[in-house]
């Protein structure tokens, strides 16, 4: 049918794919020129430990979010709770802050002398638990995290219908046993998504568990590249790389969205919810309190400390992190998005092994932690593109590989939805290939395109790590700013840049959030 | 099923002046009185919109009745101030999309209403056989044809057996022969189970195929519990003559005890009439006149080919159209013709689109 353009498709296709596999080839190299380096570092006690700490770490995370966000999406979606829209909402607020700027608000908050320590001790209690280390980055990373499975179970239980509960219910079988044997196994892929989700949010974060001293790999990853221990660092990213790949061919986006259950065609009737009688404001107040010390507590911490700062000492701002964080956000998301085209005009319109294959390697960004895949570019920069080392471009190269798995996600469906029959039809009024594609495609691919560019822009602004490494020399952005001061223990200063990011990043993607949740 | 020989005594339903409304101005159901006999299929048709689903549901626990009282089984499980939950009310339900759990096989759907200890029960083994599903217990539900997922949600609320079997609609979503063969298949399921049942639906055919006796709703109220034959012969209102059939009404003045006048001439009663009776009219379906083509003063209005006969519409002098079917093609379009009373079926006499009585006629 459209077999006319589908050589130039797959050449466009390539080439982006062989920027995409910078990180692969960045393995293969460390394999094959020192093997024995590599099998002696992953055998070593010091890798099998950071190895454990990771796995644990996203393996407690996610059970705990898990044991949150399910109760929290039944009670707010099925129960007589009260507010239940409005926590629908709050509760998933914790997704707007990078961890980075979460992990020193919860340094503020909780850490030695910060300010729930000072309450403690003024009623007397002396002994608060340590917060760095395991615990710390646990509970902190659940926290932001857990709104990944709320978002993912509350889109899935707003679709199901009630007349599972109801023909359990008739064939005499408690609330309970309802739950356990019908509601919860019918949610399960929707756990299964955002539990996936959540995972690879705590092996990649590299903000929250370096400041909270957590060693897992990519806080490691990070301290070896700064102590000038490449060796290390390519051998430790190259597990989490080959990790990265293994995952790759379990996850699929495509099955993620299919529904085991039919969905309520319906009229919504009055169905019963759930009667939660006196247990009602019990969970009300525990649900406040979990807002509270989620988002509320960070975002006045966040004023107040910004607020001070400000007028003692406003002349050590500089505007220039602003300008920084808008231009490489805007040239990143730009690149990202036009490489994704192709590769989703690909995906979509010419289903092939090849293009299944394209499809599988496009994910990688999704999987890698950032700051693996920054040290593979910059092993590339240094290596073969040594001109555009340390040059916005290369930066560009690590945002295209860590973020085009979202753009085509989001550009790929509004493909699926345009009828060919447009195309098909423009051809037999003899319509010119370049009319059809600057009447018919483009129009119809734009909401797909700048829906992907509007979230891919946020995602860059607030990306550390790759920025981090891949930024030239004295180029400043919001999150390097946020990070260099926090890691400074200078928690004003980076209140400071972490407001206004936050305002620029947090607004806009809250909107984009809100529109996910009600569709 | 030896205990329930003793409940044919006392009805398996009663409902008495159930009521459920939304707001002030919205009344679902208003105040119903229903009973449903034991192993009877009672069926309660109308319109959509009419409040049978509403009612289904009340009765079976899914909501809770406004007022009114509601027993089950001879257990009171609904009044102002108690309520019994579905769970306990012995109700098996079969929806309108089956709803059968999507990741259990058709053999755990079937058997997820007993308890773990007696899974190997007999009655299990009874109703599997007799839905004939036997050999498809190790499919899951999206393997199985609508009618065989039909057949695993019957299955499923029998083998509890259950003190009364609700259906909401559960042949809507089926093509025309299979909703023909499935509803078959349903009765005869049903007479050898010898289940009290409820069913719901908004087709006619179906409700007078499957009903012992049918409840016609409308606008939330119950006008006519009778048997498929009264309610489609002796129709009590206007609205279910018209729900049932093409029907129309005829203005009938009485002259004598014994006669009728009306637009389509004078009616001979057999048996005498209450003189006293005024704003008369008389029920015409397509089968209660016939048509003189030598003369008249009505008018052919259309003929449409329906397969088993024709039928047509006829324009009385009036302006006033009904219906008249035949096995024959033998009028045209705008042909006049004269109407008269077909005298070998009785006339049903109605007294402000209420019905009064019926009567046969003379061919004098």
């Amino acid at each position: 049918m459209y077999k006319s353009s589908q050589p130039i498709l797959q050449i466009m296709s390539l080439i982006v794919l062989l920027l995409i596999a910078v990180p692969l080839v960045y393995v293969a190299i460390n394999l094959i020129s020192s093997p024995n380096k590599f099998i002696e570092y992953i055998t070593d006690q010091k890798t099998l430990f950071l190895a454990w700490n990771t796995i644990i770490l996203s393996f407690t995370v996610t059970i705990a979010s898990i044991c949150i966000s399910v109760p929290l999406a039944i009670l707010t979606i099925r129960s007589n709770l009260p507010l239940k829209r409005l926590f629908r909402v709050l509760l998933c607020l914790p997704l707007v802050f990078p961890s980075y700027i979460y992990g020193f608000l919860f340094i503020i908050l909780f850490g030695p002398k910060g300010v729930v320590y000072n309450i403690f001790k003024q009623i007397g209690i002396q002994q608060v638990p340590d917060l760095y280390g395991f615990w710390g980055a646990f509970a902190c990373l659940t926290l932001l995290s857990f709104p990944y499975i709320f978002i993912s179970v509350s889109s899935s239980l707003i679709k199901l219908d009630y007349s599972y509960e109801e023909v359990s219910s008739s064939l005499g079988k408690s609330f309970w046993y309802t739950y356990g044997k019908v509601i919860i196994p019918l949610l399960k892929p929707s756990i299964i998504v955002g539990a996936v989700l959540v995972t690879l949010y705590v092996v990649s974060d590299f903000g929250a568990v370096s400041l909270l001293q957590y060693k897992s790999f990519s806080a490691v990853i990070y301290n070896q590249y700064q102590t000038i221990q490449r060796g290390a660092a390519a051998s430790t990213s190259s597990i989490l790389i080959l990790i990265g790949l293994l995952s790759i061919w379990f996850y699929r986006p495509d099955s993620a969205n299919t529904d085991l259950y039919r969905s309520s065609a319906t009229v919504s009737r009055n169905n019963k919810l759930i009667d939660l009688s006196y247990l009602k404001w019990i969970i009300t107040f525990f649900i406040i309190l979990l807002v509270f010390i989620s988002v509320i507590m960070p975002i006045s911490v966040l004023i107040y400390w910004g607020y001070n700062y400000t007028i003692n000492y406003d002349d050590f701002f500089k505007i220039s992190s602003i300008y920084n964080s808008l231009y490489s956000s805007l040239i990143g998301s730009i690149a990202t998005v036009v490489f994704a085209i192709p590769i989703a005009l690909l995906i979509t319109k010419h289903k092939s092994y090849f293009s299944k294959i394209i499809e599988k390697i496009s994910y990688i960004g999704f999987v890698l932690p950032g700051i693996v895949v920054a040290l593979s570019v910059v092993y590339f920069g240094i290596n073969f593109a040594m001109p555009i080392y340390q040059t916005i471009i290369l930066l560009s190269i690590g945002y295209i590989i860590l973020f085009i798995p979202v753009a085509i996600g989001i550009i790929k469906p509004i493909l699926l939805q345009i009828n060919p029959k447009l195309e098909e039809s423009a051809k037999s009024l003899g319509a010119s290939n370049f009319k059809i594609w600057k009447n018919i495609n483009l129009p119809s691919m734009m909401p797909g395109l700048t829906g992907a560019f509007a979230i891919v822009f946020i995602l860059i602004m607030k990306e550390l790590p790759a920025t981090l490494i891949l930024s030239p020399l004295n180029f400043n952005t919001l999150a390097t700013s946020v990070w260099t001061h926090a890691t400074e223990a200078n928690f004003g200063m980076a209140a400071v840049y972490s407001g206004i990011l936050l305002l620029l990043t947090g607004l806009p993607m809250f909107i984009l959030l809100n529109k996910g949740i009600r569709k | 099923m030896s205990n329930q020989i003793s409940n044919e005594d006392f009805p398996v339903i009663r409902c008495i002046g159930i009521g459920k409304s939304y707001s002030k101005t919205t009344e679902a159901v208003r105040n119903v009185d229903l009973t449903v006999n034991h192993g009877e299929i009672l069926v309660l048709l109308g319109p959509s919109g009419c409040g049978k689903t509403t009612l289904l549901r009340l009765i079976a626990g899914f909501e809770e009745p406004t007022n009114g009282t509601l027993s089950v089984g001879g257990q009171l499980v609904s009044m102002p101030g108690k309520f019994v939950k579905p769970e306990n009310r012995k109700v098996g339900m079969v929806f309108q999309d089956y709803a059968l759990f999507p990741h259990l096989n058709v053999g755990k759907n079937i058997e997820f209403g007993i308890d773990k200890s007696n899974k190997s029960n007999e009655r299990l083994e009874k109703i599997i056989d007799l839905v004939g599903l036997a050999n498809l217990l190790n499919r899951m539900p999206n393997e199985l044809s609508g009618g065989e997922q039909q057949r695993t949600a019957l299955a499923r609320a029998l083998v509890p057996n259950p003190t009364v079997m609700l259906f909401d609609e559960p042949l809507s979503n089926l093509d025309a022969t299979l909703r023909i063969k499935i509803r078959a298949e349903i009765k005869e399921i049903l007479k050898q189970a010898q289940a009290t049942t409820i069913f719901v639906t908004h087709d006619k055919e179906e409700a007078m195929f499957l009903a012992d006796r049918i409840a016609i709703m409308h606008d939330g109220r119950i006008e006519q519990v009778d048997s498929p034959e009264q309610i489609y012969n002796k129709p009590s209102t206007k609205f279910i003559a018209e729900f049932m059939d093409p029907a129309s009404f005829v203005d009938a003045n009485i002259a004598d005890e014994h006669t009728l006048q009306t637009e389509i001439g004078n009616i001979n009663l057999i048996n005498p009439i209450d003189t006293n009776y005024q704003n008369l009219q008389i029920l015409i379906r397509g089968n209660n006149i016939l048509l003189n083509t030598e003369k008249g003063t009505s008018i052919v209005d259309s003929v449409d080919f329906r397969g088993s006969h024709y039928s047509y519409t006829v324009r009385l002098e009036s302006g006033k159209i009904i219906e008249y079917i035949s096995q024959e093609n033998i009028l045209e379009v705008s042909q006049p013709v004269s109407v008269i009373i077909n005298n070998k079926l009785p006339v049903h006499i109605y007294q402000n689109e209420k019905y009064v009585s019926s009567n046969n006629v003379s061919s004098k």
